[in-house]
């Protein structure tokens, strides 16, 4: 295990291409993720920003292969981790990799967790089960990890259960959970969402440093631009189950080059601003059973003209900005100029 | 929850929605269990007390001496045995409706007690109602009615007392929500009587889950009365319920046998429809009590 | 990172030997040894005390305080003033009720129940010489019931909204709805006079169990197998389920050993409360197929207005019911840890 954070080699550790996921409704079949394509390397950490209701947690789910089988699919594109696609493995393939290679955690840490069962025996599961430990040694490791993600007096608090600890602390015990196989990629949907604003920052620092020491891929999903700001190398914004923007982090930031981005950019509440009111994106984001003529943004956007409304923009690169900056709008030049 | 197109459900609110078919549906059968209950036996001049023992035991379609046709047989003692079973009907559904009545009223009496006034009422009130749920319903019954001897009105009493619980409960349920939300106690600032407030502001919303719990009740309240009265500990001879008519069919399975089957299917018939409309209404008004 | 753990031997006897009062427990049987659970299954046992109490009292109330005249209840309409008189003598009726009340809870104490009017014998001899019938036939359909519905719904559940899962979800439902009592002669006429296949009455072979406990069970079974089904249904959706899928569990593992613990949860709840159903349901199952047992015994002694008897049965019943529900709140407590731990859900 390295502790180098720089790319390894030239391919990347995860390769999203072309996704599409579809869902089956009462009015017919529905996209909640369109097209989209995102890719990690190894050590990196990217985060996918978008609304409720965009698409990332589709996203995710749909790597690890937990999308709700009756009523989902992938009808296309394909996911590659570890230059395997993960869409064409058998499942016995895709649940060794799970939970070993890569790893998920989710946003809620008190439904995530077994009630009923010692987080314990939860953590050390997947180590006995799969990977040919002894309960014995699985127990030993299992409060290694307690320690390591920061659990106070973890060899008395292995026996205990999940609703014994705080929100906290039981997003630690789910990062221990992801951790005990040595992930190369932990993808997290919203890990801090469900807490406290001042145990978000740990957590995040946390996620960090553990990410650091392990050389480890951490993908953040997340509709909080604010939490990914500090942590993400590079970022995906999602709006309306397709990617419109991605580019690195800091880079994004100062110039966004989508007016969904800008938008989103100026809703953050800051201390700056005391005294002046938010300024929230108007309108609402598309259901996914909205047609789709034109950008999906197009009706809340300050920069639509009539083509927004007609075509629909394709990810490009905006004209004199390097490869990584991608952008889908009719309107880049305008938005980078004013935004 | 919301109705498919937005809206929030409400008693009043029956519009459009899937479930709405399914809970008409029941209520128009029913209806026509109700309707057959209270005009058949009138209009098939139906005397419980007679006798007919030229015609004993004749089988369902059979000729009886006067040329007239027993659609579904009579029983032993020579009565039709189609007028018994509306007959019946007439019976199941006065002891279910009224005991429903009486359960209900005391039920709901004491949960908006409970829930209002707290403390010791409500421990009271609580500890009589997990004290009468550690009792099975059907032995308080029976014991009731050994004591109080068979008379439709005796079990009418006896399934009352034995089923007011879940009413309590229910309502008490709605009286602490209620209680804590802030309108109940502002408007008690401002001078509102006790009992007022308990009638404006429970009862209403209350009105849906208890109507829920109603409709499955009544079903097994009308099992509990036929099993009483099959057990001979229910209506008099002299009123044939279904339980009683199944239960002197029991001698004759072997020589006529549709006088212990066919008031069963009736029975069986009237309880499952009630249960499907408990069920319909639940999933309209209340998903989540599922597990009830 | 450092660990302070390692292979300390004094952690590993911790894992190997769970010390009674030590907080720390293994999975397994350690819950025996937590201080909390043995609280738990105390008050318990109190409140099943109480509650027993409570039903001795409800007897003694319908029985004494209700009629009239207890007396002229067990003796008839045509009995003899003289006749009345000297019962009520011989049963200690003359005396102020609250009276009665101590020497009535003084005399179960001493396991005095009275005598059979009738057969001039102890009553609960009686009763408990029928006893084990009854019980025999309630365990028989308790199993059929469990057994069956709990794999009816992981069925329905494992295959919902397909044809197997609708099929069996109706027939439960329809199931529930049938009278006990017409159901079981429903089955003899079928299976006992026009089959000729099984017994209908009396319970001398294994055979006369059949007809018997399936009556019994088939409304408890229906309800086992809607509970198991919607409970199934509902856990599969939760988060948890999730991570053990993220963690690359087998689905049956996930099935059997995440999402069917708590989905048990609820219906062994439930399963408490109907099984009082089950036991009141012996008094009508027992005299469809004229089974030796204390249901029926409870019906023809109140046909013989024996008042003793009824008492005795009703509260030999009744004690069977709270044990039942002591049992499965025990049981509760083991399944579900946040109920001893007493955490707020």
């Amino acid at each position: 295990m390295s502790n180098d954070t720089t790319v390894h080699s030239t391919s990347p550790l995860l390769d999203v291409s072309d996704l599409t996921v579809e869902f089956a409704t009462s009015t017919g079949a529905v996209q909640a993720v369109r097209n989209v394509s995102i890719h990690v390397a190894h050590g990196e950490t990217v985060a996918l920003v978008g609304e409720s209701g965009s698409g990332k947690s589709v996203t995710a789910q749909a790597i690890m292969g937990l999308l709700p089988k009756r009523i989902s699919q992938v009808s296309s594109g394909s996911v590659s981790f570890l230059e395997q696609d993960l869409l064409k493995l058998p499942p016995r393939q895709l649940r060794d990799l799970c939970g070993n290679d890569l790893a998920m955690i989710f946003q809620d840490p008190m439904s995530s967790l077994n009630p009923v069962m010692r987080i314990g025996y939860q953590l050390t599961e997947s180590m006995w089960r799969k990977g040919g430990a002894s309960r014995k040694q699985a127990r030993i490791r299992a409060i290694e990890l307690m320690d390591i993600v920061g659990i106070p007096d973890a060899r008395n608090r292995v026996d205990d259960y999940p609703h014994q600890f705080s929100g906290g602390m039981r997003q630690r015990i789910m990062i221990a959970m992801a951790l005990t196989r040595e992930p190369r990629l932990l993808i997290a949907d919203e890990p801090t969402t469900a807490l406290d604003v001042t145990v978000q920052a740990q957590i995040m620092e946390l996620l960090k440093g553990l990410q650091s020491e392990l050389g480890m891929a951490l993908l953040l999903i997340s509709h909080d631009l604010g939490v990914v700001a500090d942590s993400a190398d590079r970022v995906y914004i999602m709006y309306g189950g397709s990617i419109v923007e991605s580019g690195i982090t800091r880079s994004t930031y100062e110039n966004p080059a989508h007016p969904y981005t800008t938008g989103l950019l100026a809703s953050i509440p800051s201390v700056y601003e005391r005294g002046t009111r938010l300024t929230p994106i108007p309108g609402s984001p598309p259901l996914p059973t909205a047609s789709r003529t034109g950008c999906s943004f197009a009706e809340r956007c300050p920069f639509a003209v009539d083509q927004c409304r007609t075509d629909e923009p394709l990810l490009r690169n905006p004209v004199g900005w390097p490869s990584t900056r991608e952008t889908a709008c009719h309107r880049t030049e305008e938005v980078l100029q004013h935004g | 929850m919301r109705t498919p197109n937005g809206k929030v459900p409400t008693i009043k609110n029956l519009s459009s929605d899937p479930t709405r078919t399914r809970i008409i549906v029941m209520l128009v059968i029913i209806a026509l269990y109700g309707i057959a209950a209270i005009f058949g036996p009138i209009l098939m001049n139906f005397d419980p007390t007679a006798t007919d023992l030229t015609n004993r035991l004749l089988a369902p379609g059979a000729e009886r001496t006067d040329g007239t046709i027993a659609v579904l047989g009579t029983d032993q003692i020579g009565r039709d045995l189609l007028s018994l079973v509306l007959y019946g009907g007439r019976v199941s559904m006065i002891a279910g409706v009224f005991t429903l009545l009486l359960a209900g009223l005391i039920g709901v009496a004491l949960g908006l007690f409970a829930g209002f006034r707290g403390g010791w009422t409500d421990a009271i009130i609580m500890r009589l109602a997990d004290l009468q749920l550690a009792f099975p319903a059907i032995l308080l019954a029976i014991l009731l009615v050994a004591v109080l001897g068979p008379s439709l009105l005796n079990v009418i009493l006896v399934l009352a007392v034995a089923n007011w619980v879940v009413f309590a409960r229910v309502t008490r349920a709605q009286a602490l929500s209620i209680r804590s939300r802030e309108y109940v106690s502002a408007a008690h600032t401002l001078g509102g009587k006790q009992l007022y407030l308990m009638f404006r502001t429970v009862l209403p919303n209350a009105l849906a889950p208890l109507l829920v719990v109603a409709t499955v009740q009544v079903g097994m309240v009308i099992i509990a009365e036929a099993s009483l009265s099959f057990l001979g500990l229910g209506t008099p001879l002299s009123t044939p319920s279904w339980g009683l008519v199944i239960s002197d069919g029991r001698a004759y399975l072997d020589t006529a046998w549709w006088i212990a089957t066919i008031p069963g299917l009736a029975l069986s018939g009237l309880v499952l429809t009630l249960g499907l409309l408990g069920d319909a209404l639940r999933d309209r008004f209340d998903p989540r009590m599922k597990t009830l | 990172m450092p660990t302070e753990l390692g292979t300390s031997k004094e952690y590993l006897d911790g894992f190997a030997c769970p010390v009674a009062h030590d907080v720390r427990a293994v999975d397994g049987l350690g819950w025996a040894a937590e201080p909390r659970m043995r609280t738990y299954v105390l008050k318990r046992i109190f409140y099943s005390i109480f509650v027993l109490w409570g039903a001795i009292t409800i007897v003694f109330i319908v029985v004494r305080v209700l009629p009239a005249d207890p007396a002229l209840l067990i003796l008839g309409p045509d009995a003899t003033v003289a006749q009345v008189e000297a019962l009520r003598e011989q049963l200690g009726l003359n005396v102020p009720l609250v009276a009665q009340y101590f020497q009535y809870l003084g005399d179960i104490l001493r396991f005095d129940f009275g005598d059979s009017y009738r057969l001039k014998v102890p009553a609960m001899e009686l009763v408990l010489q029928r006893a084990p019938a009854t019980l025999a036939l309630a365990t028989v359909a308790l199993v059929i019931s469990l057994v069956t519905g709990l794999v009816f719904g992981l069925i329905a559940a494992l295959r919902v909204n397909k044809f197997a899962d609708r099929v069996i979800s109706a027939v439960s439902i329809a199931a529930q709805a049938l009278p006990q009592f017409w159901i079981g002669l429903v089955l003899v006429l079928i299976f006992a006079k026009w089959l000729k296949l099984l017994p209908s009455a009396g319970d001398s072979t294994p055979a006369h169990f059949i007809l018997p406990a399936l009556t019994l069970s088939l409304a408890f079974t229906a309800l086992l197998t809607r509970l198991t089904r919607s409970g199934l249904l509902e856990v599969v959706n939760e988060g948890y389920i999730q991570t053990a899928r993220a963690k690359g569990l087998r689905e049956r593992t996930v099935i059997v050993s995440h999402a069917v613990r708590n989905a048990l949860i609820p219906i062994v709840t439930v399963v408490g409360l109907q099984f009082g159903q089950l036991l009141g349901g012996t008094v009508i199952v027992e005299t469809v197929f004229a089974w030796p047992g204390v249901g029926r015994l409870l019906v023809q002694s109140i046909e013989n207005r024996d008042y003793d008897v009824i008492q005795a049965a009703v509260i030999f019943l009744a004690v069977g019911f709270v044990t039942i529900n002591l049992v499965v709140d025990i049981a509760y407590g083991v399944i579900d840890p946040r109920i001893r731990l007493g955490a707020r859900r």
